[in-house]
């Protein structure tokens, strides 16, 4: 090799090495801002953790914050890498309830307040999580609520009203989700069993069984539980969110342990549904106490996504709740002063925070039936939407 | 003697009453629970109550009647 050949092989081997610096640098120059790195461009998906808190706006976020960290503090969903807003509003109404919210998270389309993953004219929606285990890949439903609560049964089951709530929890069996986790046992159980909320005498506990479930009821039996299929209700309606139950961060942690196993991959929901509950309260204290119960599970989460490097990790909310300010206040969140100016629902957009491959795609303001409709462009899933079957 | 109403109204929606408000027979409370309209009271009289129910996903509205 002639001399001048080494020179402009060694000028361009210093090129592209400065080329190399400055692509990584950007890439990843929102790791010490945002803590969590952005994965670069064509990583495949394979894993989806999609977390929803209920009623979460960020009043909600910030003042779970500023109480807890300051508010030069990041909460983990704050420090995942891409952010953007997200428009709530339902197929008949500006502000939305959490049935056509979650309808809308779960099969990209609109429909009325109150329905269930059934368009307004009942025509039946096929939902993410649905097309996710059509493809092979295992699903999961995690809830603070009754397992049959708005949101979970969104994500798995067809009513044209949210409180049948004894009919989504035996869809919720029928579409055999792998890992159902929350609340719910009294719409399980027959009606001759005392706290059933059940009209039959069917036994979802035992069909369950039949079908292949493992029953949990304590943490206990929860930490040794093994299998494909768990069905774990902890209390009879919604969960305590107090010990000795397990925390939302612990059975998300049980959820992902057992969904991971498949080599296909996997879905799973996991909410924070008692956010919801303490803003129709007007409640600052449980407000700001339930988003952080939330904020751990999502720890979780990222925490996996981090180590597997093909999961990505969505967390929104289905609406805001309750109007919520932060009207005054400390920088070191000892004193914060919240007003509200509502018992219900608004329709202001809520955030949504993503981390993992193909996060950037959820930056700046989506539509809330936008977000399905990417999880399924990322999973090579097609056709979706889809209505009707 | 009072006599005490009880209803319920979904919650999503919020209220439109709070404790003390003095209401009219047919003054509008809120959204149904099966969200098919709105709840009107069914007597005048004072609330003396509102409170979330969460299992229901409703607010319960205790009117006692004057």
């Amino acid at each position: 090799m002639k001399k001048d050949q080494v020179f402009w092989l060694i000028g361009l081997f210093i090129v592209l090495a400065i080329i190399l610096l400055f692509v990584v640098n950007n890439v990843f120059s929102v790791t010490e801002e945002a803590l969590y790195p952005l994965f670069p461009p064509n990583s495949q998906v394979e894993n989806i953790v999609f977390l929803i808190g209920d009623g979460m706006g960020l009043a909600q976020i910030t003042s779970a914050r500023i109480k807890t960290l300051g508010a030069n503090g990041k909460l983990h969903m704050e420090r995942m890498p891409v952010t953007g807003l997200i428009n709530t509003h339902s197929a008949n109404s500006v502000v939305t309830d959490s049935g056509a919210a979650g309808t809308a998270l779960a099969t990209g389309y609109k429909t009325n307040n109150g329905m269930i993953s059934v368009s307004p004219d009942d025509e039946r929606l096929l939902t993410i999580l649905e097309a996710c285990k059509g493809k092979g890949m295992a699903t999961g439903l995690v809830v603070t609520s009754t397992i049959t609560h708005a949101t979970p049964a969104a994500f798995a089951a067809h009513v044209r009203y949210r409180g049948d709530e004894a009919t989504i929890a035996s869809q919720l069996l029928e579409n055999k989700v792998n890992v159902l986790l929350g609340g719910g046992r009294a719409f399980f159980l027959p009606q001759s069993i005392f706290g059933s909320e059940r009209q039959d005498e069917r036994d979802l506990i035992a069909e369950a069984k039949k079908i292949g479930y493992l029953f949990v009821q304590t943490k206990e039996e929860l930490k040794v539980a093994k299998g494909n299929y768990l069905l774990g209700l902890f209390q009879l309606f919604a969960l305590t969110t107090n010990p000795p139950e397990p925390s939302l961060a612990e059975l998300t942690q049980k959820a992902i342990e057992l969904l991971s196993r498949n080599i296909k991959g996997f879905f799973l929901m996991v909410e924070g549904s008692q956010i919801d509950w303490a803003c129709h309260d007007n409640n600052p204290d449980n407000t700001i106490r339930q988003t952080l119960l939330f904020d751990e599970a999502v720890k979780v989460a990222l925490d996996f996504a981090i180590g597997d490097k093909h999961t990505l990790v969505v967390v929104t909310a289905d609406h805001e709740c309750g109007g919520m300010g932060i009207n005054a206040g400390s920088l070191d969140g000892k004193s914060l002063i919240i007003g509200w100016t509502s018992k219900g629902h608004t329709g202001v957009p809520v955030p949504i925070y993503a981390f993992g491959p193909g996060a950037e795609r959820f930056m700046g303001l989506h539509d809330n039936t936008e977000v399905p409709r990417i999880f399924t462009e990322l999973l090579d899933i097609k056709p979706f939407p889809k209505m009707g079957e | 003697m009072t006599t005490d109403f009880v209803l319920h109204v979904e919650a999503s929606f919020g209220v439109k009453v709070k404790v003390g408000d003095r209401v009219k027979q047919g003054e509008e409370l809120g959204m149904s629970p099966n969200m098919g309209g709105t709840l009107v009271s069914p007597i005048t009289g004072i609330v003396s109550d509102v409170s979330f129910n969460p299992k229901e996903h409703t607010f319960v509205i205790r009117i006692t009647k004057i």
